[in-house]
């Protein structure tokens, strides 16, 4: 394997404890906690750490789209912004993008399945054509495909570079930030932006996670990094992908903040590399069915 | 830089239960596309599909995993995979979430009942990454890509990169999908994406035709074992294909609309021919992403054009037209049928191609299967959301 080294020359983080990484290295050295109770209906009791707002309106070309954005694009759309500052050719810089899995539909087709049932409470496909059809949200499948943040952050900051949206559960936001070092590795692009934001605040997030078993408090976080070629002058840190096998780094859900952050999956191995434990690693197509597949990755700050 | 190789091809498809019924179909000129058989569409807007011919699977998410099942036994029937450490072999997939099927979801709603731990992992994207993954053994690199209908040509793309690197020696890659059903029928109908033409099916699709009006749903699965060529050679394999090059680019444009300049499609092919070191007049193949949109067509007919100039075009022809747009799948079934194209000197039509569109002024391979001996072919895919990949596969000449 080439040796896969870049440099990070801009930062974007938002989380319920602040949108930068000196802030939220501040308040969680301070011992401060961004966890309230959700209130959210049927999880009252779960505690959760929200991002309060983004504004978007600044950064979308067209503010009428801003309807059309999951969560996890509304979160990652300022800190792809933040980290990206001002980059003069955004015609070729790569995006890669980790997430977790396809935006959920919060229940939003729900109306028109409802309508579209017959008195036994079975589903007429008929019903569903002449009734339950005009209450369907036409946008929704456009809503819920995976790479909705991909999308948007490259309509609303004109990136054309390279692009790539991994979804592979919990791991893709190492595997997005892989990708990207790669990429600038291997001169596919001078620049590369990777994001990875999550938002497991919802309904179908919080009862999916249920199902298994993870029950612990959650949070929303993004994070984007700027990459470009090793040794940069403006290098805030230098990154290498250790590739398979990396065993030195804390094992994936070994994570430092979440008795303050809440868990997110997704961001938490990418924070820890930037925060102090100077390694990112993920388990690749971990163990989903019988037995452990694909390999332990490794990411790490290089000292 | 290591050289990738083709050693295994599977697809499952509207025209075919396996790679040489889906050849021998496309080569003929026959299309896939009928009534929707998998639930009653009497009162829709759009009443056809391009259906793959399975009986019923418990649910969609299962369906995928028989899908991705057949065309993985099909790819490696023929010579399977080297003896290797697993660590050196990866799988790389391209796939997006399974829908509950509307029965669950009123089922949901008439009950509460909610799905359990099984049905989520079997839903979630990665799933076929995994299921792959635990068919073969692999343990190295399982990718999941979604990146809509570029998904899995974005697989096969990035899956030559990790060989390429050396990360591994095989990676198994690919792409699944399955979307004919009410909800996503609906959703595609009200954005005005489907064909409405309802009273003749077969003739739907018809990419870079004038009156085209929309695509046609499909659905199938597309594997390749791609192999360092070393290792290949090592243990005397056939080699099907060589993968040259892969491109990507992103259109910065809309969620639904490609750009009319055609811009991010010339980028991907542009990048594809760079990484694969080869001129744009050493092509003589493009199997389109032609999905017989109005809008796409245009745009990447633009694309072709500002990369081959407008008197040099390739042979140019859509397979959606007889198979449907296989959506997440479609990358990886259109890189086998472009391999097919090199490996055996003939070119699949464009069907319903009867007034092309001024607009689209390509070498179209309308109708009827061209002999050409083709050295280099590309296959595009363009996605939702303006993602865009090409690949660059080239016949094996020893």
């Amino acid at each position: 394997m080439q040796n896969m080294v870049a440099s990070v020359t801009g930062l974007g983080v938002l989380t319920g404890l602040g949108s930068s990484l000196e802030e939220l290295r501040q308040r969680l050295n301070a011992g401060e906690s961004s966890l309230v109770p959700l209130g959210e209906a049927g999880w009252e009791e779960r505690l959760g750490s929200r991002v309060a707002g983004p504004r978007l309106r600044e950064l979308l070309k067209r503010r009428k789209d801003a309807k059309l954005l999951p969560r996890a694009a509304q979160l990652a759309l300022p800190v792809a912004a933040m980290a990206l500052g001002q980059v003069q050719d955004r015609e070729s810089v790569g995006l890669f993008v980790g997430v977790r899995r396809e935006p959920p539909d919060d229940g939003a087709a729900d109306p028109a399945i409802a309508a579209s049932l017959d008195e036994s409470g079975h589903l007429d496909t008929g019903l569903l054509s002449r009734h339950g059809r005009s209450l369907y949200p036409p946008l929704l499948p456009l809503q819920t495909l995976p790479n909705m943040v991909l999308a948007h952050v490259a309509i609303n900051l004109e990136l054309m570079g390279p692009g790539d949206a991994l979804c592979g559960a919990d791991c893709a936001g190492v595997q997005a930030l892989r990708l990207a070092i790669h990429a600038i590795a291997e001169g596919r692009c001078e620049v590369a932006l990777v994001i990875v934001a999550d938002s497991p605040i919802d309904g179908p997030s919080l009862r999916d996670r249920g199902r298994m078993g993870q029950d612990g408090p959650v949070g929303e976080a993004a994070v984007a990094l700027k990459l470009e070629r090793a040794g940069h002058k403006d290098s805030l840190m230098e990154l290498r992908d250790g590739g398979a096998g990396g065993q030195d780094g804390p094992r994936p859900g070994d994570c430092a903040h979440r008795e303050q952050l809440g868990a997110c999956e997704l961001v938490d191995p990418v924070l820890e590399l930037l925060l102090g434990s100077g390694h990112a690693t993920g388990v690749e197509a971990s163990g989903a069915w019988a037995r452990v597949l694909g390999s332990e990755v490794h990411i790490s700050r290089v000292l | 830089m290591r050289r990738v190789v083709v050693t295994g091809m599977g697809a499952i498809t509207p025209l075919g239960m396996d790679l040489p019924s889906t050849w021998r179909a496309l080569l003929a000129g026959e299309s896939g596309v009928g009534p929707i058989a998998r639930f009653d569409a009497t009162d829709f807007p759009v009443r056809f599909a391009a259906e793959v011919d399975l009986p019923d699977a418990h649910d969609e998410g299962q369906l995928k995993l028989d899908l991705t099942a057949r065309a993985l036994n099909e790819a490696l029937a023929g010579q399977g995979l080297p003896d290797l450490d697993p660590r050196r072999i990866g799988v790389c997939f391209g796939s997006e979430a399974a829908r509950p099927t509307l029965d669950v979801v009123a089922s949901r709603l008439r009950t509460g009942h909610i799905p359990g731990a099984e049905e989520l992992m079997r839903n979630a994207p990665a799933a076929p990454t995994q299921f792959v993954a635990e068919r073969i053994g692999a343990q190295g690199p399982c990718w999941t890509l979604s990146t809509a209908c570029t998904s899995s040509s974005q697989a096969v793309g990035e899956g030559m990169l990790h060989i390429r690197r050396g990360d591994v020696d095989v990676m198994v890659v690919g792409g699944v999908d399955v979307l004919v059903n009410p909800v996503m029928v609906t959703g595609f109908s009200l954005l005005g994406a489907l064909s409405c033409r309802n009273g003749d099916p077969q003739a739907a699709s018809r990419p870079f035709d004038l009156n085209r009006d929309g695509f046609v749903l499909g659905e199938g699965a597309g594997v390749l074992i791609l192999e360092s060529l070393e290792s290949a050679q090592a243990r005397g394999a056939e080699i099907l294909a060589e993968l040259r090059g892969y491109g990507a680019s992103l259109n910065a444009y809309r969620i639904t609309d490609s750009p009319p300049d055609g811009r991010g499609a010339s980028q991907a092919m542009e990048n594809a021919l760079q990484d694969g070191r080869l001129n744009a007049a050493e092509v003589g193949y493009i199997n389109a992403h032609g999905t017989s949109t109005p809008m796409n067509d245009a745009s990447e007919s633009r694309g072709i054009l500002k990369v081959f100039g407008a008197d040099a075009s390739p042979a140019v022809s859509s397979t959606k037209s007889m198979m449907g747009h296989l959506v997440a799948a479609c990358g990886a079934v259109e890189a086998i049928v472009a391999a097919m194209a090199t490996r055996h000197g003939v070119l699949p039509p464009t069907i319903n191609l009867d007034n092309p569109d001024p607009a689209c002024a390509l070498d179209h391979v309308a109708h009827i299967a061209r002999k050409q001996t083709t050295r280099h072919a590309l296959t595009n895919a363009f996605g939702f959301g303006g993602s865009n990949g090409s690949l660059l596969l080239s016949s094996w000449e020893g």
